[in-house]
């Protein structure tokens, strides 16, 4: 392992919640960084004597993901408008589109997915995140020492925790948030969240368990892990790994997650099953509503999610339903929406 | 107890796998050498207890009041016992299928097919050829729908682990793979791949429980 590896995963270690900066250049800025295997036994005394530095140059320069999207395209001519349309996107390294499976695979350290749907959408297309995470980076060998295959594995990149309202027991609040693996060292965050309380801060954990049926009771304390190291000293000790730091709301009561690394103890492939928590400071975590109807806190299962060419469904052979007519609100109750409606058309005839 | 610890690291981290809550992930700290997934020192007493039993839950919420929960749990290696509670259904059976994500983002869609790690195509939960994640019918009656069914290819770790996937129950009756498959890709007439189950009455992620 050279020294500059050692420096760049120290620095993860040390402040993972540093916001990534595009002037640091510990690592290429762009192209997808493969880790060397970690290695237990050794490198502790090279990752000590240059960790002082690395605190100081924690500021990681952004780190690329893999991103695929299903384009609603017809030919040639609507690849090329895809292709022209992305080109005007700041941030994106590198775009593939593929006319036959209607995918369009897009490299980006800075670039956001809604950034990228609205671009495609603009071009007059239909367009939908179905993968994250670039499969072909993770192999055999990490697999074997995660104890499991690598079809699983490969599966095993991207997580991501949906918040439904108040019929998943979320109350006020709503959104996607995202996390991919893009290289063995480093797991991303990307996201929104909606129907937080006006200005609140929010504190957003990984939860032990994935356990939802009584909602932000059942979810257990704050995730935990050692690093790759084993180091249990120092920032990690004192701060969990689930522990992600606080969300402030904006005025319409909204926060988005900018894609950024998170703790190098948190793997896409370890927080699979458990759930994200966000819970307001102060405001009990109890998850009821406040005063204004917002909710102070809810808690989502961290779902297994495809990786790019992983999953390229595009009709339901169930229902025949097409992946354009499809939301993440399909498994949410409308006989509720029904009855509301009937309600109000009562009330007006009454 | 340092020999069971390490006995036991051994043998759980063969089957540990992504997120799995298996007792590696809790106890390995002193074998990090192994697996650097440790929980600090936390739960040092749970060690045996939790090589021995797995536990995850799934609840469903759905589209037209069907919702309810369904616990899995798993001894060592051995079959994965589910044990569900489904209320809001009409009355008959109801295929009953774990997708291979538990990604509602795209609805169906984003769920991918029936979880299937051996590339068959669909039947029963008793035929050979079958997805892992077929699990057949579930019965509704006027008083709701509580079932029990224990399967030996959903495991609750390691390879093929089903923690993450989604649970889907859906508004047919599934057939089995027996049914009509004259046109792939239409609906009602996939037997070879859905089961011809009809729409997805409710949907869940699997979630990890403590053991």
């Amino acid at each position: 392992m050279s020294a500059a590896s050692c420096v760049s995963r120290a620095a993860v270690a040390v402040a993972p919640r540093a916001p990534p900066r595009a002037s640091s250049s510990r690592r290429p800025t762009t192209r997808r960084v493969r880790a060397p295997p970690p290695r237990r036994d050794a490198s502790a005394s090279a990752t000590e004597s240059t960790a002082a530095e690395s605190t100081t140059a924690a500021e990681e320069a952004p780190v690329a993901r893999s991103l695929e999207f299903m384009v609603e395209m017809a030919c040639g001519k609507c690849v090329a408008k895809v292709e022209h349309a992305l080109a005007h996107v700041p941030g994106i390294d590198a775009v593939a589109a593929t006319l036959s499976t209607n995918s369009v695979r897009v490299v980006t350290a800075t670039a956001s997915t809604d950034a990228i749907v609205a671009a495609i959408e603009r071009a007059g297309f239909n367009c939908r995140l179905i993968g994250q995470g670039d499969v072909g980076a993770f192999g055999e060998e990490l697999a074997r020492r995660l104890g499991t295959n690598l079809r699983t594995l490969r599966q095993s990149l991207a997580a991501v925790a949906e918040f439904k309202g108040s019929a998943y027991g979320h109350g006020s609040i709503a959104g996607v948030v995202r996390f991919v693996a893009a290289d063995e060292r480093n797991t991303l965050i990307e996201g929104g969240l909606r129907g937080l309380k006006p200005f609140a801060t929010y504190a957003m954990t990984v939860r032990a368990y994935g356990d939802t049926t009584r909602g932000l009771e059942t979810v257990g304390e704050v995730y935990d892990a050692a690093d790759d190291d084993g180091d249990d000293s120092s920032e990690n000790a004192r701060r969990a790994a689930g522990d992600m730091g606080t969300l402030v709301a904006d005025a319409n009561g909204e926060v988005t997650i900018v894609s950024r690394v998170v703790d190098a103890r948190l793997k896409a492939w370890d927080i699979i099953g458990r759930s994200l928590a966000v819970v307001e400071q102060g405001g009990g975590g109890g998850g009821g509503g406040g005063e204004d109807g917002t909710s102070t806190g809810a808690a989502a299962v961290l779902a297994r999610s495809a990786g790019v060419g992983e999953n390229l469904k595009r009709v339901c052979d169930c229902d025949g339903t097409v992946i354009w007519e499809s939301s993440p609100d399909d498994f949410t109750p409308v006989v509720v929406k029904k009855k509301l409606v009937t309600a109000v058309v009562e009330k007006k005839s009454a | 107890m340092m020999a069971a610890t390490t006995t036991c690291t051994f043998t759980t981290a063969a089957r540990h796998v992504c997120g799995a809550n298996c007792a590696c992930a809790r106890a390995s700290l002193s074998a990090k050498a192994f697996t650097p997934r440790a929980s600090p020192g936390r739960a040092a007493s749970l060690v045996v207890r939790a090589a021995d039993e797995k536990k995850a839950v799934c609840v469903l919420t759905g589209t037209a009041g069907v919702e309810g929960t369904v616990t899995f749990t798993q001894s060592g290696d051995g079959p994965t016992k589910i044990v569900g509670d489904i209320s809001g259904l009409a009355e008959g059976l109801h295929g009953f299928h774990i997708h291979e994500f538990g990604d509602t983002t795209n609805g169906c869609m984003s769920t991918g097919p029936h979880f299937n790690p051996n590339g068959m195509t669909h039947g029963a939960p008793t035929d050979e050829i079958r997805h892992a994640g077929d699990m057949g019918n579930v019965t509704a009656t006027k008083d709701g729908c509580a079932f029990e069914i224990e399967d030996a290819q959903i495991p609750l770790s390691g390879a093929n682990t089903i923690v993450g996937r989604a649970c889907v129950i859906h508004e047919l009756e599934d057939d089995l793979g027996t049914g009509d498959h004259s046109e792939p890709g239409t609906q009602g007439k996939t037997s070879k791949t859905t089961g011809n189950a009809g729409g997805r009455l409710a949907c869940g992620v699997i979630g990890l429980t403590p053991n």
